[in-house]
């Protein structure tokens, strides 16, 4: 694998891992419900295809910025539910605040327009 | 429904993880499965078509899926994060694997900072060893913090060391209500114990309370009792457990046996364990250890009046009694002694002192003078790894930027600084220790003499955990200078600037520059303070002729009449004369620079004097030939001779003291003098002044003496003086002649008088050893220090000196401008060590013998020795300028 290769793939899985501790930001949720909500949200442009984010959600997991727990309900299977930690807050501004700064450079060098 | 968990466990194959997460995942994913499944049904599809649209998602992904998720497992957790423990042991340990590389690749930079710390620490922990054993370690006795000594003072002269009577040791026991125990303790120098040959031993004398105050520990046995602890009752005796060992074959066997002591059988009732050491006077400060212990009460000096002061009491003081309401009342009950007995009591009082600092004595202030030099070693130790350190940062500037740049946090590289730090502190350290052990083997037999409690000295886990405290705290400080310096580092000039010096960088490093030399300043100045005393002591006259004179202690067979000690003393002379090279022999009680004396009233014929107001004089025996052996020159009158024997209790010869105090403006000979009693015994005359002789040591001076002939009092313990071309040889041979001739006379303790003098400075001599090395040390350490900041800014400043080089500067002007440079720290620190020994000096007064702690020669000659040095170390690499090729920089430029 050439280098510019591995940056793309870490670019693609930054902005999966910001994505997801978006979603959690508000809620507690679990992996189907966070893949369904990545297509609804994105109007289906985005898909999280769930083979990819289980590893994801495990690695934010080992890394300490989210908690999964088991929630069991009367008459519903348990689930696992993943929640943001503090840590995972502080990494969540980060990865915002230098995704901002890739995308007005991005917008400034492109010409894009700003969204 | 398809069992979803056994179709994720089959394709998933085998999760190199725990088997509980493993089981987790699957049914995590299986429940996404089942989610899709549902949903699906739900739609209308039907099962089969179910199934296959919930798996669709994972079809041929399996395989690179359970990759990713053990590698998800595996992903290390961030460094920042202050809950997890285990992230910062991992950054700390990859810090200590970088630290290592780094030193690693520097090998000349870390050896010479592990020495630097490695000499600084084992000097430290060496010297904090000797004074926790010495000074902090609680006395080895139940409640050692309140045991006190209680001295008796002659108000007329309250620096001579005063006994106390037996008499009167009794009435302080029933009157001091606020001790408790009270006890006495009094030395006997040399027991003769007879097995199958004489043999000599040191004794204590003690009154029974004396083994609860202390504790005393039997290894069989029992200590004596009050009982037997009282005059006329039965000779007992406890024994120390190496003679128990050697003479009975064990403890055990020891007791109940008889023991020869002097001539007097003692039933030995207990053994002493040979840990047990009485600190107190009168053996404190002495090597000697007791083999022979007996009861107070039964000594002959017991019923002797309340002139003869011959004990030591010592007791505890009440629980709740503080020690100034003590003292109160021992000056109370000693006052009304006096009252009482005045005849024997008036002009004395009483103090009390805890026994520590009895103990300790006058070796408090060169031991902390010594700590206080160890400190500024390790100091300076710490500044100059601080700047190798510094200078190892600089290097790295670019390095460090780029990581700040990057976001790397000041936290973040403070503790990579202070891991490096720590490194070299633990290998300094954990060398330290060792040449810690090393100096403490060293220190202790050589000067052991001199310091209190040495048997109780070694590298203990206090002083390991003093040495890793100061390990760690050196650490700290040399991981500070870096650290200041990366954090005020601002990344975008350092990228930009590369190795450009800035001016921050040269105030740290001039600043540990200059604290450096001041503290190798003070070192110098107060070790020089002592060098120049100790010099001065060993110039000191003795008033004898030291290098040609050698001792021999013996001690006769008792009992034996004073006719038979006189013959046999002649028998001795003659047998000593025969040794190789022997020109004069003599015989005396009590020689010079042996530690022991004894003194007594001189009574004047025709003069008003009471006991308060007598002087005391020092009390010597000796034979005839005493003067001429010892070197002691006749100033006035004659000598008394053997043939005198008659005449012997009428005459006496004193030394120049007592001619010069007590018959100032009027000849001594020919004046009628009594010892002890102002009113009875016969008077005796005068005959003869000697030379005054230095009995307490070379720093002690001269007191006033008189000699009486031996035939006065025959002594059953003479001390054989002997001169002769080479004393030592010849003091061996005569001891071996004795030993073979005169088996029951016990010969012992063969000694040149130089030893003893040397051993009598050995006080001075070990601060002023120590300090001078200390000295050395860290003038070495600033050295080497200045020398390389020097090098390195020549380094730095290559360009601009190339440039003025070019431009048409001298090399002697270039050299000037780096030597200018530093020495302006050489000169603030000069200045700043100056003030601070001046401030240090005044305590070191009781140090000095015969010298000012301002003396100008010391004063003058250390700032000027410091600067010169300093100014080598500056000038040796500021020359390296004259290599500077200006062409060659101004193409590079």
């Amino acid at each position: 694998m050439s280098p510019e290769s591995n940056d793309l793939a870490a670019l693609r899985k930054g902005s999966a891992e910001m994505m997801i501790l978006a979603l959690l930001e508000g809620r507690a949720r679990h992996g189907y419900e966070i893949a369904k909500q990545i297509e609804s949200q994105s109007g289906s442009v985005l898909q999280m295809h769930v083979a990819s984010l289980y590893p994801i959600l495990y690695r934010l997991e080992k890394r300490g910025f989210i908690a999964g727990k088991w929630v069991e309900k009367p008459g519903v299977r348990r689930r696992r539910y993943y929640s943001i930690t503090a840590a995972g807050k502080k990494e969540l501004a980060k990865q915002r605040a230098s995704w901002s700064t890739f995308w007005q450079a991005l917008c400034q060098v492109a010409g894009l327009e700003n969204a | 429904m398809p069992d979803f968990q056994n179709i994720v466990r089959t394709r998933l194959g085998t999760l190199h993880l725990r088997p509980e997460r493993e089981a987790e995942i699957v049914e995590e994913l299986a429940s996404q499965l089942q989610d899709r499944y549902e949903e699906a049904k739900m739609a209308g599809l039907d099962p089969k078509e179910a199934e296959r649209l919930a798996l669709k998602p994972f079809e041929n992904t399996w395989r690179q899926m359970a990759l990713e998720i053990e590698q998800a497992d595996a992903s290390p957790k961030p460094v920042a994060e202050p809950q997890s423990n285990g992230a910062w042991v991992g950054s700390v340990l990859s810090d200590v694997r970088f630290a290592v590389r780094q030193c690693s690749r520097k090998p000349w930079l870390s050896t010479v900072a592990i020495c630097t710390l490695a000499l600084a620490l084992g000097a430290i922990t060496a010297i904090y060893s000797v004074v926790q054993a010495t000074l902090i370690q609680p006395l080895p006795y139940p409640h050692g913090e309140r045991i006190v000594s209680l001295d008796s003072v002659k108000l007329s002269s309250p620096e001579a060391e005063e006994w106390s009577s037996f008499a009167d040791f009794r009435d302080l026991r029933t009157r001091i209500a606020g001790l408790e125990l009270l006890s006495a303790v009094s030395p006997v120098w040399n027991h003769t114990l007879l097995f199958e040959s004489a043999e000599v031993a040191e004794g204590l004398s003690v009154s029974a309370d004396f083994a609860e105050l202390t504790r005393i520990p039997m290894i069989a046995g029992r200590f004596f009792s009050d009982q037997e602890d009282r005059s006329g009752g039965e000779r007992v005796a406890a024994i120390s457990e190496s003679l128990a060992q050697i003479r009975f074959g064990s403890p055990q066997r020891a007791v109940g046996k008889l023991l020869n002591v002097d001539g007097v059988a003692h039933t030995i009732v207990g053994v002493v364990n040979s840990r047990f050491q009485w600190l107190g006077e009168p053996v404190a400060a002495s090597a000697s250890k007791i083999d022979v212990w007996t009861p107070l009460a039964t000594s002959f000096l017991a019923d002797r009046g309340r002139e003869v002061r011959w004990v030591r009491p010592v007791a505890r003081l009440r629980e709740g009694v503080s020690l100034k309401a003590a003292s109160d009342e021992v000056a109370a009950t000693a006052m009304a002694l006096a009252a009482q007995y005045p005849a024997s009591n008036a002009g004395f009082s009483m103090r009390l002192r805890p026994l520590k600092d009895a103990v300790v004595g006058s070796s408090r202030t060169p031991l902390l003078f010594l700590m206080a030099m160890v400190g500024f070693v390790l100091l300076i130790a710490c500044g100059n790894v601080a700047n190798l350190m510094l200078a190892r940062a600089l290097e790295r500037s670019r390095e460090m930027a780029v990581r700040v740049a990057m976001g790397a946090s000041g936290a973040r590289l403070a503790q990579q600084a202070l891991v490096e730090a720590g490194l070299l502190s633990v290998l300094g350290g954990f060398a330290g220790l060792l040449l810690a052990a090393a100096l403490v083997r060293y220190v202790v037999p050589t000067y052991g003499s001199i310091i209190p409690r040495h048997n109780e000295i070694a590298i203990r886990w206090s002083a390991f955990a003093f040495s890793a405290g100061v390990t760690i705290l050196s650490a700290l400080l040399t991981g500070i200078a870096p650290l200041w310096h990366m954090l005020r580092t601002a990344p975008a000039g350092s990228l930009r600037d590369g190795d450009r010096t800035t001016t921050s960088r040269h105030s740290i490093r001039d600043g540990l520059v200059a604290a450096q030399l001041a503290f190798s300043l003070i070192l110098l100045t107060l070790s020089g303070l002592l060098a120049l005393s100790l010099q001065r002591l060993l110039n000191v006259d003795p008033g004898f002729a030291a290098s040609e004179v050698a001792t021999l202690s013996l001690k006769l067979p008792m009992p034996m009449s004073p006719e038979l000690r006189n013959a046999t003393a002649r028998r001795l002379q003659e047998l000593a004369m025969r040794g190789p090279g022997v020109e004069h022999v003599g015989f005396a009680s009590r020689i010079p620079m042996m530690g022991q004396n004894l003194s007594s009233w001189l009574w004047v014929e025709g003069r008003p004097q009471t006991v308060a107001t007598v002087p005391e004089v020092e009390y010597r025996v000796v034979s005839d030939n005493y003067f001429t052996t010892m070197g002691i020159p006749l100033l006035a009158g004659q000598l008394f001779n053997f043939s005198d024997e008659r005449r012997a209790n009428e005459v006496v010869v004193v030394n120049q003291a007592v001619a010069e105090r007590i018959f100032p403006g009027e000849s001594a000979l020919g004046k009628r003098v009594r010892f002890t009693n102002a009113t009875s015994g016969p008077w005796t005359t005068i005959i003869g002044v000697v030379g005054n002789v230095r009995h307490f040591g070379l720093d002690a001076a001269p007191r006033p003496e008189i000699y009486r002939p031996y035939a006065v009092n025959p002594l059953t313990a003479p001390i054989l003086i002997v001169r002769a071309d080479d004393p030592a040889a010849a003091i061996k041979q005569i001891q071996d002649a004795i030993r073979a001739k005169e088996p029951s006379i016990a010969a012992y303790s063969a000694l040149t008088m130089e030893r003893l003098v040397d051993r009598s400075a050995l006080r001075h001599k070990l601060p002023a050893v120590i300090g001078l090395s200390f000295a050395g040390l860290a003038m070495a350490i600033a050295a080497v220090g200045l020398a390389g900041i020097t090098m390195n800014s020549v380094r730095q400043r290559r360009r601009e000196l190339g440039v003025r080089l070019a431009l048409g500067a001298s090399v002697h002007h270039v050299v000037g401008l780096v030597i200018r440079d530093h020495f302006r720290a050489v000169l603030t620190g000069t200045a700043a060590g100056m003030i601070a020994s001046a401030f240090l000096a005044k305590y070191m007064s009781t140090m000095l013998y015969s010298t000012s702690p301002y003396d100008p020669a010391v004063w003058l000659g250390a700032p000027f020795l410091l600067a010169g040095i300093a100014a080598a170390a500056c000038w040796i690499p500021a020359r390296r300028t004259a290599s500077i090729d200006p062409a060659e920089t101004l193409r590079s430029e």
